[in-house]
């Protein structure tokens, strides 16, 4: 089957919606869906869904002899596969451009950036090696394949355990996994691919694109990106950008989104390793479990407004309110407050799908609140207590409210009180688990850089970015 | 075990029909057929009963299967002798001839390309042949129908939310034409195209008419205003 041919309403509408900076599902021009990772009951096996796009990837191991250029090296293998399951245009069995080019970045990005020890893998030189392969299923193709299928063969090459292995002479043992604990592979660090479509001949960048979005796009940059924002690979495709810069404002982003996403995976890792310590049950049951009623519906509609106005303007209200309240207390006061309630003050997101549980009086401020509703008709988790209304558990807030409204009238924000933890540049609070085994690293000073010499000037002095590859931008 | 009206039916099961006399009369709807003397379900759904011999399985359904008589939203995918090809959502393509439209001659052929979006009623559609789409009515006149302008904007749902929101009781698209100025084409294939006067209505009005899928009527007049507050105020 053909893919669907695009009209010409929907390609006209997504760029002049891009051009005004709206996308179809209210997200902003460099945000990201929402990325989940679920794991297998096996070592090796995650899922990964980024919005609706779902990827599935299993790691697994056979002792194979090794290359004679390099006797003492494992083997590592990426494998794409995509099925009419992932979409109807898919064809089973005949590797498509498609599926060549994501092998191809996988393996660039993964195979290529050399984060997996493969020395690590050899058993016995020349003779007996571990060889590794990634098999990456798409399970659901909402755009951007590329991040998640990353992402899904890095959390699965991170999560995989190999059996362990002794010598003796002229033997060699593989122990069964209930006899002796198999051996996590060393990675040495973790690159992620992350993709951006480019519109109006540069003119505009989203993030994450949809399918849609990718269809329509000029042209698509995948940059693939680790924690320590060293570039690992570069992908263009499309027609020719126009602007050299903006492959230089996405490498930037990249690495921004990287560290997100590195962290969300490590965490993601720490989580299932403790639920597996303490016995409790793992697997993918987890990720089709919802506490809706309408579970088998859209998760998210396809079309949404966006919600980042309201968002804006309840942090002003916030800071309107701290003001206000400053005001009238005291100046030793003050000080006290500040600790505990004003200063305290902060404008929380809530989650698209989330729900919030009110008290019943709140509950009754609140309908008199809520006029104003952006994110429609998605009721949000079920809940026993009984709700008026679906909407008012997943609501947006009343704009007109008087500040001292604020807490029970925004919905899509929070105020809660949280204890502030100092703010950390990402670079620094990534979790390094072992230092880079690149041969060579070259580190990009502020004078390379030739069109954006004045900003990093100042930046470069700060002695923050020692390891960043590209000075920090404000963009 | 007896299957009753309102009870969730899968294919294969075999309805009972009260049959008081032989000479009574059913109509079988989406969902049921004929076997022998045995009336069987062909799909999972629900079992629906309308005055007192029609029967039909409600499911939801994204699948368009053409229905003669019914209007549609196709895309024009290609261009062949003198027929479109026009993809409906079906599992084949629909024809459209280009005589099908309003003062087109052999030689004033009407200004069509491929990816435009046209609004058409089938003429054709059986199991055997061919969907085939007009976009006249018997008096050669165009009606409704024809080629829908380019800068609107056109998304599909599922073919209950369609039914749902063309069902005369339903009050969601003249809720929103009372306050905001839009054209709509719905086609009953799952297909609405839509034209505002900026980007931020047609993505409003686009979101409610999804979420109103899952809302009864009294709450989709509560959300539409909401939608409409949310538009006005920006």
């Amino acid at each position: 089957m053909k893919q669907p041919i695009l009209s010409n309403c929907e390609k006209l509408f997504i760029v002049r919606a891009i051009a005004e900076g709206k996308r179809l599902d209210g997200r902003q021009m460099d945000e990201s869906r929402v990325l989940h990772i679920y794991f297998g009951t096996d070592w090796g096996c995650c899922q990964v869904s980024l919005g609706e796009t779902k990827v599935l990837a299993q790691v697994s191991c056979e002792v194979q002899q090794p290359k004679p250029t390099r006797p003492n090296e494992g083997l590592l293998f990426v494998n794409v596969e995509l099925s009419p399951m992932g979409a109807p245009h898919f064809e089973a069995g005949r590797q498509s451009e498609l599926a060549v080019q994501l092998n191809r970045l996988l393996e660039k990005c993964i195979k290529d950036s050399r984060c997996v020890d493969l020395e690590s893998l050899c058993i016995m030189a020349e003779e007996k090696v571990w060889a590794v392969r990634v098999d990456v299923n798409v399970l659901n193709h909402e755009g951007n394949l590329v991040d998640a299928a990353s992402v899904a063969a890095l959390t699965a090459l991170s999560h995989f355990r190999c059996p362990d292995v002794t010598i003796t002479g002229e033997e060699t043992i593989i122990h069964d996994p209930s006899e002796r604990d198999p051996i996590p592979l060393s990675l040495h660090h973790y690159p992620v691919c992350v993709s951006y479509a480019v519109f109006n001949s540069g003119e505009s960048v989203a993030a994450d694109p949809t399918v849609i979005e990718e269809r329509v796009s000029d042209s698509q940059i995948v940059c693939a990106v680790n924690a320590y924002r060293e570039l690992c690979g570069l992908h263009l495709g499309g027609n020719a950008l126009t602007n050299y810069e903006i492959v230089m404002q996405c490498a930037n982003r990249a690495a921004k989104r990287a560290a997100e996403v590195v962290q969300i995976m490590k965490s993601a890792l720490e989580e299932d390793a403790n639920a597996r310590a303490a016995e409790k049950s793992v697997g993918f049951a987890k990720c089709i479990q919802q506490g809706k009623v309408s579970a088998l519906s859209q998760k998210q509609l396809s079309l949404q407004l966006d919600t980042s106005r309201l968002r804006d303007e309840a942090s002003d209200l916030v800071q309107k309110k701290k003001k206000h309240i400053s005001a009238e207390e005291e100046v030793d006061e003050i000080n006290s407050i500040k600790g505990k309630d004003v200063g305290e003050l902060s404008v929380v997101r809530v989650g698209r799908g989330s729900a919030e549980l009110l008290p019943k009086q709140e509950l009754m401020k609140f309908k008199e609140a809520v006029t104003s509703v952006a994110r429609v008709g998605d009721g949000g988790e079920s809940q026993w207590v009984k709700m008026e209304s679906e909407n008012v558990s997943g609501v947006k807030a009343d704009q007109e409210e008087d500040s001292d409204e604020v807490p029970s009238s925004s919905s899509d924000v929070e105020v809660i009180e949280e204890i502030r933890c100092k703010t950390k540049k990402t670079v620094d609070s990534i979790d390094l688990s072992g230092d880079s085994e690149e041969e060579q690293t070259v580190v990009l000073n502020a004078a390379d850089m030739e069109f954006s010499s004045k900003k990093s000037e100042d930046k470069s002095t700060s002695g923050k970015n020692i390891r960043s590859w590209y000075p920090m931008k404000q963009w | 075990m007896g299957i009753n009206v309102d009870d969730v039916v899968v294919p294969g099961d075999v309805i009972q029909v009260p049959n008081e006399n032989d000479k009574a009369k059913f109509i079988l709807g989406p969902g049921l057929r004929r076997h022998a003397d045995q009336i069987l379900v062909t799909t999972s759904g629900v079992l629906r009963k309308k005055a007192s011999n029609v029967y039909w399985v409600d499911c939801h359904r994204k699948r368009y299967v053409p229905v003669k008589g019914e209007t549609v939203l196709g895309v024009v995918v290609n261009k062949s002798g003198d027929t479109f090809k026009v993809d409906i959502g079906s599992s084949e393509q629909a024809s459209l001839s280009y005589l099908a439209f309003e003062g087109a001659t052999k030689k004033n052929r009407p200004d069509i390309k491929i990816g435009d979006v046209v609004f058409a009623k089938l003429l054709e559609a059986s199991r055997d042949m061919e969907p085939e789409l007009v976009c006249v009515d018997s008096f050669g006149k165009r009606g409704k129908l024809g080629l829908l302008q380019e800068d609107g904007f056109i998304f599909t749902c599922s073919l209950n939310l369609i039914r749902k929101i063309l069902n005369p009781k339903c009050t969601l698209l003249k809720l929103f034409g009372s306050e905001i100025p839009y054209d709509v084409a719905v086609g009953m294939n799952g297909k609405i195209w839509l034209k505002t006067k900026s980007i931020k209505e047609s993505i409003g009005i686009g979101s409610a008419i999804l979420a109103a899928e899952h809302l009864p009527n009294e709450e989709i007049i509560g959300m539409c205003n909401r939608v409409i507050n949310n538009l006005k105020g920006m």
